[in-house]
């Protein structure tokens, strides 16, 4: 209903009776049979219920000609759930979506036989088969499966034979409902798909040295002329020896010691004797190094 | 007594001539109204137009659209689409049929009670 000032207040006296007497429709449709009588009502002008009639006579007219009847006293006990329904079922965008609705409709018929089945089969706690996961064991497979088939022929027939009203809609709705366990509980049989997680639970940190994560095991420090150095002694930027097997004495290692006689752990290359002697069998053993040419002049070159 | 009841016949038909008023021209509920009773339906209720729009509306027979009015409220329109159309072509094929039967009918009263 517009509200204007140059509505005057028969009119909107008039029109908040009308109103009244349908108070019972959806409030969208209500409106627009409200909006429509007021156009009506203001373009006429003059004595408003001379024209028209009582408002609960002109609401009755206006209802029966839009083909919105008054729900009987009888379905008056129905429960608000099933008003509701068909309340819904009059709105102007479920009326549009019907002629969609209604091709879809064998689908929805189908499935509701089996979900019948099903959740019968759900609810006395019945074996599933284990080759088929959607047919429960009804005593046998084979059982459970003809139920389906018969289920299903039957549900489709009722919708063949186009059963309407609030009440066959809340049994649906209901359908729809227990559709809910059954969907889930042919989830949670449905073949499982392995899936493979790599999940890092913790990030173990290479003992000593270590390069891209990668522990290193040795070092071989060359001079610019490509010849192996030995017993270089190596430290970080802080002067903090970058040492190699501190916690992990090995006796077929060649420890270089200091004078106080401790062994030093970050000295290379690591050289190691031949088992059971103190020999290092091959000290210039290197890997297969490709020794670059260098270009770039000595810092320890004098000008 | 009265030997027709216009109002009943207005009840049968009233969609049939909603669909012939809107088909010639797009109209709102009042304009439908006074189109109808200067049309020769003088009897017809503004209830029953209104109501009979919305239903047809509603089934599809007719679209609709609003337009702004400087006199009051903005006005919906009505139109009719191609399923008003069909039924508007089914309903004066049914009517030309009822009429001429009608017709023949009380002529031959006529005669017979002449």
């Amino acid at each position: 209903m517009t509200d204007r000032p140059n509505v005057s207040q028969e009119v909107t006296a008039y029109l908040a009776a009308v109103s009244e007497a349908l108070s019972d429709l959806p409030e969208e449709e209500r409106d627009d049979l409200l909006a429509e009588v007021e156009t009506s009502l203001v373009e006429a002008g003059g004595p408003v219920a001379a024209r028209l009639g009582p408002p609960d006579e002109f609401a009755a007219e206006l209802r029966a000609a839009a083909g919105l009847h008054r729900e009987p006293e009888a379905s008056r006990s129905e429960s608000r759930l099933v008003a509701w329904l068909r309340r819904a079922g009059a709105d102007r965008r479920i009326v549009a979506a019907r002629p969609v609705l209604a091709r879809l409709a064998p689908i929805w018929w189908a499935i509701r036989g089996y979900v019948v089945v099903a959740a019968l089969a759900l609810l006395v706690g019945a074996t599933w088969s284990t080759s088929h996961p959607q047919v429960p064991r009804l005593g046998t497979g084979a059982t459970g499966l003809f139920a389906i088939v018969v289920a299903v022929a039957l549900s489709v027939l009722l919708g063949l034979r186009g059963f309407r009203g609030p009440l066959w809609t809340l049994a649906n709705v209901a359908l729809v409902l227990v559709a809910l366990p059954v969907a889930q509980h042919l989830a949670e049989r449905a073949p499982q798909q392995i899936i493979v997680a790599y999940v890092q639970t913790s990030v173990v940190e290479p003992q000593g040295l270590s390069y891209d994560m990668a522990p290193v095991q040795n070092i071989y420090p060359f001079s610019r002329s490509g010849r192996l150095l030995h017993d270089v002694l190596l430290y970080d930027g802080r002067g903090y020896p970058l040492e190699i097997g501190r916690h992990a004495p090995d006796a077929a290692r060649r420890y270089v010691l200091n004078r106080a006689g401790n062994r030093l752990y970050n000295t290379f290359p690591i050289r190691y004797f031949e088992p059971g002697t103190a020999v290092v069998a091959h000290p210039d053993a290197i890997p297969p190094v490709r020794f670059p040419r260098l270009l770039t002049a000595s810092l320890s070159a004098k000008p | 007594m009265q030997c027709v009841d216009r109002s009943q016949l207005l009840r049968g038909t009233l969609d049939a001539a909603a669909l012939a008023v809107v088909a010639e021209q797009d109209g709102y509920g009042y304009d439908v109204l006074r189109r109808l009773r200067a049309g020769g339906l003088a009897d017809v209720g503004d209830a029953s137009v209104y109501g009979t729009l919305r239903r047809l509306y509603r089934a599809g027979a007719l679209t609709s659209y609003v337009m702004p009015s400087d006199e009051g409220p903005h006005r919906r329109y009505y139109g009719i689409t191609e399923r008003g159309r069909a039924q508007l072509a089914e309903s004066r094929v049914a009517w030309a049929d009822f009429a001429r039967a009608l017709t023949l009918l009380l002529e031959s009263h006529v005669e017979v009670t002449a």
